[in-house]
């Protein structure tokens, strides 16, 4: 099965306002998927719903085809749906090195192995290396937490939310306040990503989404209006008249 | 045993409860308001201790020699905490341990030095020594039942401190958010300094009393120091309430452990065995009270529940 | 600036001079200082793993280290006087085979470290300091009033017990077992601190919540960490005991619980060769003062108060500013 996070018909309603009105949509493997939409569209109300903050009325959530939709988040983190921007508490007296070690010997189990050294065990700091490359992050792996720029702090969050080894990751607003050329680092992150985490991105800023985003899912009024490559999106008329007011 | 024993030892408990309270108070205070974990607060006592002795043999007054322990204790309060203790606010336990630690190094032998390593006797005055009938058959040591008055009266009076006066309220805002009283324009400063004097002299004044029935000597203050510890832990560390529930509590368990535990082992085993091993049993049955009051609520009993 | 590899290596080296060079001018006074530093250092270290990697400050610590030197004391009385310690299942009767006391005292330290840490650990911050100092009170008052073993006047051990052929009532062999064993808890720190563990533990201190979210429980962590911790304490006792033949409740007290402090915190908090070289300061500087005035503890309380003020990183920190457990 191609598609590893599946949405069907989730509705979520708060008194009379639908913020979710049978949604329906996927995210495929080695895709970038972008859920754009103007303020007001229900997005954070659907993401929520995806990580299991807010539990919907009806429908279902299908993570590599198994139901998730009545989890609690910490559950449905074990079973693969990381999300950046949970986990900020880096530790920051750490090295970059050191956070990524300690968040793998967590996931590995190796933390009653305590004559051999950290550093010296191949599998991890190999899985280490690798996450600090997808995040851009090699240069920086000596640097202590606390002496990153912002941008690299965001980084460092992407990279222990891909030491979990997750099915999926959502990034929630990762440019937000980046300078240009940070984000042109974090583009390139993303692509590298992709390969191995397929990436659910809920971003503002267009350029990005136009850039980076395979397929991009527009939501308007609590409904997908349209769902399509970038090309597509961009002429699509219900989109159009979504953001520009135009029919 | 008579029931005329049960009463004394009760009443010495009790005596030894309101001791412990004067120590403990200043304690959880110090430590609620400032955040300090204060090792040296046994040395308040021991100065209290030293310096009514001296003025007890110097001026052959009693009375005199309670209110120089009063003075010279909160005076050595005021000295270390404007010299050392401020400075410690916002370090880590750690630092706050050490130093502390050292000051009561610094105190000990400053006091062997002036006063020698022999220890002082104080004398009880003429009006409070020798018994008082309390009831029926039951005589009680009159200095012992004073002990017991001056722990009441103090209590009373912190309660009324803390309840009801324009500085109790800043104390229980500064337990809550010191930015706060800052913001409100108390001078935060000076309040630590006059907190710190006052726990101090309580302290000293316990040191004084306790004084006249144990000997006066350097090293006098840890012992009650630890016990005070176990008292505001199972108490609720910054609670005065506690402290008062807590000393009394440990005050009697102690006292009375010592007593019971060895009587009790007397009906199955023959007496200097009883006596041995209930005297190692009753040494430890406060710090396993302690043990079972943090497992059922490890913030003591009047703590507040962390969530 | 000097490396801080070099600070530790010439420490070492230095200790290790100190007492050949007093052997061979037959002073047996300085052998005896140097296996005391020695042992102290051992003690301060097993303190060091959890009070400077993982930030637990246990004033309690003197439990393990006179509890150590109990044992071996106990053990070696009842080998002495031929009465056994327990008839039943089988009858033992003490040892005077140090591999057999050192076993012993290892087992028996980290059943207590890990009675001592369960209740403890339950605790944080100032509670925890508080909790351990109270159970290490507990047993001083328990070793006080019990009256089998000496009581409050300690219990005297005849001779220093045995290690294969070696004589160890010469001064020179036993420092060297005991600077044997000061050279393993430094190894083993050195490889715990860097280890997944030691990471884990070190974590530990500083973010609860990011150590959990990764999966890992920290009270494991911290009591694993405890009862290693109390395991090296305590074999550093077992040493002490037999260097002086002599155990008493003082070793129990918390003054000691505080001096091991104190060593920590002289040679700097977190550096694995603090407490070497904090040990190495102390008894120096009681040797100094102390042939100058009784009351050296008056400045040794001074010194204490003036470094924590204003000299922040103990020796270590002030001579070297990296550190290179990293």
């Amino acid at each position: 099965m191609n598609e590893i996070l599946v949405i069907e018909d989730l509705s979520k309603s708060f008194g009379a306002v639908m913020a979710s009105d049978k949604v329906n949509f996927s995210l495929k493997r080695g895709e970038i998927h972008a859920l754009i939409g103007p303020n007001g569209a229900g997005k954070s109300t659907l993401i929520k719903q995806i990580i299991g903050e807010i539990r919907q009325d009806s429908g279902s959530i299908l993570l590599d085809g198994l139901e998730v939709s009545n989890q609690n988040v910490p559950t449905r983190i074990r079973l693969g749906l990381a999300r950046t921007f949970q986990i900020t508490n880096v530790i920051s007296d750490f090295s970059v090195f050191q956070n990524l070690l300690l968040a793998l010997i967590g996931i590995e189990k190796k933390e009653f192995t305590f004559f051999s050294k950290a550093v010296s065990n191949k599998l991890l700091v190999e899985k280490v290396n690798k996450i600090l490359d997808e995040t851009e992050l090699s240069e920086k792996k000596d640097e202590v937490a606390v002496r990153l720029s912002h941008g690299e702090r965001r980084q460092l969050e992407i990279g222990l939310a891909l030491a979990l080894s997750p099915k999926v990751i959502l990034l929630d607003e990762p440019m937000a306040g980046l300078s240009v050329d940070i984000i042109e680092k974090m583009k390139k992150s993303f692509m590298k990503i992709k390969a191995k985490v397929p990436v659910l991105l809920i971003e503002h800023d267009m350029d990005v989404v136009f850039a980076i985003a395979d397929r991009i899912s527009v939501l308007v009024n609590g409904t997908i209006v349209a769902t399509g490559a970038a090309r597509d999106i961009r002429m699509n008329r219900e989109v159009k008249k979504a953001y520009l007011g135009i029919d | 045993m008579t029931f005329e024993l049960f009463i004394e030892q009760l009443l010495n408990g009790v005596q030894f409860g309101f001791m412990l309270f004067l120590m403990s108070a200043g304690l959880t205070l110090i430590f609620g308001v400032m955040g300090l974990i204060n090792l040296a607060h046994g040395s308040f006592y021991m100065v209290g201790a030293f310096s009514a002795a001296a003025v007890a043999t110097v001026f052959g007054s009693f009375w005199l020699s309670l209110l120089a322990s009063l003075i010279f204790a909160s005076l050595a309060g005021v000295i270390v905490e404007v010299l050392v203790i401020r400075r410690l606010y916002n370090r880590d336990h750690l630092d706050q341990v050490l130093a502390t630690f050292a000051l009561i190094l610094l105190f000990s032998e400053s006091v062997r030095w002036i006063f020698g390593a022999y220890p002082l006797y104080l004398d009880v005055p003429d009006i409070l020594s020798g018994t008082i009938q309390i009831m029926g058959g039951i005589y009680y040591s009159k200095y012992r039942l004073f002990i017991i008055m001056v722990g009441l009266l103090l209590s009373i009076f912190l309660f009324f401190l803390i309840g009801k006066t324009n500085l109790g309220v800043q104390i229980r805002a500064g337990q809550h958010d010191r930015e706060m009283i800052s913001a409100l324009g108390v001078d935060i400063s000076k309040l630590y300094t006059f907190l710190f004097g006052i726990g101090a002299a309580l302290a000293g004044l316990a040191g004084a009393l306790v004084g006249t029935i144990q000997s006066v000597e350097v090293g006098m203050g840890e012992p009650v120091l630890i016990l005070a510890f176990v008292v505001i832990v199972i108490g609720g560390i910054g609670s005065i309430k506690g402290a008062l529930v807590a000393s009394l509590i440990v005050g009697c368990v102690d006292t009375m452990g010592r007593f019971l535990v060895p009587w009790l082992l007397t009906t199955i085993t023959d007496p200097s065995t009883a006596m041995s091993i209930g005297s190692a049993i009753a040494s430890m049955l406060i710090y396993i009270l302690m043990a079972i009051v943090l497992i059922i609520r490890p913030t003591g009993l009047f703590g507040k529940v962390l969530t | 600036m000097i490396s801080e590899k070099i600070i530790n290596l010439g420490c070492i080296t230095c200790l290790l001079i100190f007492s050949l060079v007093a052997h061979y001018m037959d002073e047996p006074y300085f052998v005896t200082l140097a296996t005391r530093i020695t042992i102290f250092a051992m003690a301060a270290i097993g303190l060091n793993l959890v009070l400077g990697f993982g930030n637990l400050i246990s004033l309690g610590h003197a439990a393990f280290f006179g509890f150590g030197g109990y044992i071996s004391g106990i053990l070696a009385t009842h080998a002495f006087n031929s009465e056994p310690i327990f008839e039943w299942p089988l009858i033992f009767s003490g040892s005077s085979n140090l591999i057999v006391i050192w076993v012993l005292t290892a087992l028996l330290c980290s059943a207590l470290a890990l009675v001592i840490g369960f209740f403890c650990l339950r605790t944080t911050g100032v509670y925890f300091i508080m909790i351990t100092l109270a159970f290490a009170q507990m047993i001083y008052y328990f070793a006080i009033s019990w009256p089998s073993y000496g009581g409050e006047d300690g219990l005297s051990i005849f001779i220093r017990s045995s290690l294969f052929n070696i004589n160890t009532m010469n001064g020179m062999n036993f420092f060297l077992i005991c600077f044997f064993w000061l050279g393993l808890s430094l190894y083993l720190t050195s490889r715990i601190i860097q280890s997944p563990f030691g990471l884990a533990l070190r974590a530990s201190r500083y973010n609860l919540d990011r150590v959990k979210s990764v999966g890992i429980t920290p009270f494991r962590i911290q009591l694993l960490a405890f009862v290693i911790s109390g395991v090296i304490t305590g074999i550093a006792g077992s040493l002490y005991a037999d260097l002086n033949r002599f155990v008493s409740p003082s070793s129990l007290s918390w003054q000691m619980s505080g001096e091991l402090i104190v060593f920590i915190i002289i040679g700097g908090v977190g550096y694995i060769y603090g407490p070497l070289i904090g040990a190495i300061f102390f008894v120096t500087f009681e040797q100094i003062f102390g042939s100058y005035s009784e009351h050296w503890q008056v400045f040794l309380g001074l010194l204490i108060i003036l470094t924590i003020l204003f000299a922040r990183g103990g020796l270590i920190g002030f001579l070297s500013r990296s550190r290179d457990y990293e």
